[in-house]
């Protein structure tokens, strides 16, 4: 939109108006004067007055033109953009993508420092008068004058996080809104693909990129221990990369002060590696592949639960159980013991099916009164299917009894049937809704049988552990009794089942208590290790109207939407063209005279 | 026959006009206003003739009208210059050569009066009407001096006043009689003035017009033809203001006809040229169409002095004779 300097001037157009308004409404009588070759007058006019009137009225057209120009110059009109030497004030968000995948190190200059300079470039445009955001991969803004944000941004460093361009720019944009002054957004990225989506919002945008540099980055996508907690033994650890490096890479793999256990991994070829388990409790699994130019994708860690076997008890007349027990005895899943009771309620853990007696039902729900089990047998309803979940797939249940909460603190509901309670948990209560038998359910019969009947005595009634993964910066839903968490630099107080939101790597432990219900395993997102970098016209299609440049270019793109392009120059050419017409004109006009 | 007597018209003339006449003194060059202011209409027509004629003797073979006729016998008295002594070697017998006065010109001389002769584009200029009443009286002494039959008719729309030629010179008076009764008239029609010439002209003879010509020019170029067609040489002397051979003025003006009340508004420094080109289109048509048929036709402008117009006039008058 054109803008003026001095637009009190404009007030001047009132005089461009003033030949006009002559021309028309000013036009005295004029003197008469006897002549008597009034003939020959007639004649030439009627040669001569269309040509005439064509040149009076390009005159005062020519005339008001030259006015209006001369006016406007004066004014000083500006348009948006051009030069950005002198810009008018301007609302601008630096996003400073300092995501892991700025750690990447290129011929010899890490892309944060490329970043970095082209940022230091735009931040030396900047103007008191302007209002600068400095937005960097975690995403909070930070408002400050040139120099408080260059200061910042020589303290920032590669994040181990990752940075969704997509909703940078659109926070960004929600910022700009607030603001009067005109308002862009400068991207200095990398232009990750992977990190590349749409956006809200409306605003010139403008994308800053370093100098491309192919690299072939391999980085650690994921490291998977299986279900925990682990046993004395061996476990199985299934490792997977991702990049663009073809070539296998070889890898470490360490547990806890554990000698490291080598291995090759390549690109999209999940690697399964056996690791010797002993002793109990936490410990650390860590797997590190070769270093190569982007090195904070090069190591996971994930903390593991190493548990001794359940002590459990069985009832032997239950044939399908105890022979269930039986094998997971041999197999030193479990051992004999009174830690967990497979059938009825007990003191410690137990695993609860309702009687085969309709009888005993009564007695039954008194003993899980007594020892405060939220939930209670019902009567007897038909049978079904219960829902497919990671602990077991759809089985046929034949009989049941219904499972009643009783109580506002009802526990967990493990598994439905036909949005029943099928499988619930209370404290270390287990309670099945059906008993584990084949006139009650066709589960015994399926190969799931036993490693369900592993996680019941071992996972469930034992207590399960919380074992989540995470990203820098991605929420995280606590389980409900979580009352802390343990960070790398102390204990956050959280609520139970609120969101928390880890900011560094590493194991972040949640407790209620003194007991630890899991860990939170925060590594490096893994499309961070995706380095290839979108093409100008996938960032156009996503973003419309976006500038693409490197970081040798950025000089003159910034403050663009401030900018001001001077317009006087070409209205003063403008006025110096019409002078000319109007002097050839008036010219032409005494030489035909 | 006597030569013919060129003697002036004996008038008590006031001293200025009885100086010798050197070429920076001759009225007849002096302006036409300020020459005006001398005296009346007759005082100041004489000094223009004499002023002219002085010019013409210097110029002799610009003279006409005077023809040589027969020889006589010499008898006492005869003036020993009018001798023919060629033929008296010749024939050993004295003769003398006789002039004969060209009694067959008879010249017509006709005034446009319309109103549009009554103008003139500056204060400091006579009008077209006073100045052609004094080139025409000029023009009629100087042919009555010849012994040439002068009348005068004054026309506008119609004929005014008609004065049949006679040859007497006491006959200029009545013409300067005429001329100074006459009175701006209305619209201009050559074409009765003309028929009526030809009822006045019943020899062949001059016919002088005097007029600024805004009249029909063909309806006024067909009666002229029919003049011509009847023996006589005709001469136009188209009469024009300084102010209406060239425009002037920067400030917007209407223009109105004083005859017919038509108006045309322009401003005058815009229009000069187109004017310019116009009037003279307008005059070369006039030149052409009267010239195609035998008319003479000359252009003269109120600021020129008179001797100058006189000298025109008969230089045309010449021509077409």
């Amino acid at each position: 939109m054109i803008g003026f300097t001095t637009p009190w001037v404009l007030a001047g157009l009132l005089v461009a108006a003033v030949p006009i308004l002559l021309h028309l409404f000013a036009r005295r009588e004029p003197p008469t004067v006897d002549f008597p070759a009034v003939q020959y007058l007639a004649d030439t006019a009627r040669h001569h007055q269309r040509r005439l009137n064509l040149q009076h009225l390009l005159l005062l057209l020519v005339r008001t033109l030259l006015i209006v120009t001369l006016v406007l110059a004066a004014a000083g009109p500006t348009r948006p953009g051009g030069s950005t030497a002198g810009h008018a004030p301007t609302a601008m968000v630096l996003v400073f993508d300092n995501s892991l995948s700025s750690a990447l190190t290129a011929g010899g200059t890490p892309t944060i420092d490329q970043l970095r300079g082209a940022a230091r470039v735009v931040l030396d445009q900047a103007s008191p008068d302007d209002a600068l955001w400095l937005m960097p991969a975690d995403g909070l803004p930070r408002r400050g004058d040139p120099a408080a944000l260059r200061q910042l941004l020589d303290s920032l460093a590669p994040l181990p996080v990752r940075l969704d361009l997509g909703t940078a720019l659109s926070q960004a944009r929600a910022l700009l809104a607030g603001d009067e002054r005109p308002g862009e957004t400068l991207i200095v990225t990398d232009l990750q693909r992977s990190a590349l989506s749409a956006a809200t919002g409306a605003g010139p945008v403008t994308v800053v990129t370093p100098l491309p540099a192919p690299v072939a980055n391999l980085g650690l996508a994921d490291l998977a221990p299986g279900s925990q907690p682990w046993m004395p033994g061996r476990a199985l650890v299934t490792l997977t990369v991702t990049g663009q490096d073809p070539e296998p890479r070889p890898v470490a793999l360490t547990l806890g002060q554990r000698a490291p256990r080598p291995g090759l991994v390549a690109v999209e070829q999940p690697v399964g590696l056996s690791v010797p388990v002993s002793g109990v409790g936490w410990t650390s699994l860590v797997a590190e592949l070769a270093p190569d130019e982007l090195r904070l994708d090069d190591r996971r860690e994930v903390m593991v639960r190493i548990a001794p076997p359940a002590r459990v008890r069985w009832d032997a007349d239950d044939r399908f159980l105890a022979a269930a027990a039986e094998v997971l005895l041999d197999g030193g899943r479990i051992v004999r013991g009174d830690a967990v009771t497979l059938g009825d309620p007990s003191p410690g853990a137990s695993v609860v099916m309702p009687p085969a007696d309709p009888a005993r039902l009564g007695a039954l729900n008194r003993a899980l009164a007594a020892r405060g089990v939220s939930w209670r047998y019902g009567t007897s309803a038909p049978g079904g299917m219960t829902d497919s979940v990671a602990l077991l797939g759809s089985q046929r249940v034949l009989r049941r009894h219904l499972l009643a909460p009783a109580g506002a603190d009802s526990g967990e509901v493990l598994i439905r049937l036909a949005g029943a309670p099928w499988l619930v948990r209370s404290g270390s209560t287990v309670l099945l809704a059906s008993r584990l038998d084949t006139t009650w359910t066709t589960l015994p019969l399926s190969a799931e049988f036993v490693p369900f009947v592993d996680a019941l005595v071992n996972r469930l009634a034992a207590g399960e552990l919380v074992l989540l993964d995470a990203a820098p910066g991605d929420p995280v839903s606590l389980p409900a009794l979580a009352d802390a968490v343990l960070t790398g630099g102390g204990r956050a107080a959280v609520e139970g089942g609120a969101v928390f939101v880890p900011g560094s790597l590493g194991s972040h432990f949640i407790v209620a208590g003194g007991d630890t219900l899991g860990v939170i395993n925060v590594n490096p997102d893994p499309r961070e290790s995706l380095l290839e970098a979108a093409t100008a016209g996938e960032v156009r299609d996503l973003w419309p109207g976006v500038r693409v440049v490197a970081v040798d270019e950025v000089r003159g793109v910034a403050f663009t939407a401030g900018a001001r392009t001077d317009l006087r120059p070409p209205l003063l050419w403008l006025a110096l063209l019409l002078a000319l017409g109007e002097a050839g004109l008036a010219a032409g006009r005494r030489l035909r005279r | 026959m006597v030569p013919p007597n060129r003697e002036p018209v004996k008038i008590c003339r006031p001293r200025y006009l009885t100086r010798p006449m050197h070429g920076r003194d001759r009225l007849d060059l002096l302006d036409p206003l300020e020459l005006s202011r001398l005296g009346g209409l007759e005082l100041v027509t004489q000094g223009i003739v004499e002023g002219f004629l002085s010019g013409l003797h210097r110029s002799p073979r610009r003279g006409f009208s005077v023809e040589f006729a027969e020889h006589r016998a010499y008898q006492m008295g005869d003036e020993l210059r009018y001798v023919d002594w060629k033929l008296l070697a010749r024939t050993d017998r004295l003769y003398v050569k006789q002039y004969e006065e060209e009694t067959n010109l008879r010249a017509m001389l006709l005034l446009d009066t319309s109103r549009s002769m009554a103008w003139s584009g500056d204060e400091a200029r006579l009008t077209k009407l006073a100045y052609a009443k004094l080139l025409i009286a000029s023009l009629a002494l100087v042919l009555l001096r010849q012994r040439d039959a002068t009348g005068l008719l004054t026309f506008d729309d119609t004929v005014r006043a008609v004065l049949p030629p006679r040859a007497r010179l006491s006959h200029w008076r009545q013409l300067l009689a005429t001329l100074q009764h006459t009175e701006p008239g209305a619209r201009t029609a050559a074409e009765p003035a003309l028929r009526r010439v030809v009822a006045q002209l019943r020899r062949r003879g001059l016919v002088v017009l005097v007029s600024d010509l805004l009249l029909e020019r063909e309806i006024t170029v067909k009666a002229l033809r029919f003049l011509r067609h009847r023996g006589h040489q005709v001469l136009v002397l188209h009469l024009l203001d300084p102010a209406e051979r060239a425009l002037a003025g920067a400030v917007e003006v209407r223009y109105r006809d004083p005859e017919t009340g038509q108006t045309v508004v322009l401003r005058p420094q815009d229009w000069a040229g187109a004017y310019d080109r116009t009037l003279r289109r307008t005059m070369d048509a006039w030149r052409t169409g009267l010239r195609s048929h035998g008319v003479a036709y000359e252009v003269i402008t109120t600021d020129l002095p008179f001797g100058t117009a006189l000298r025109q006039a008969l230089v045309q008058a010449v021509a077409v004779a």
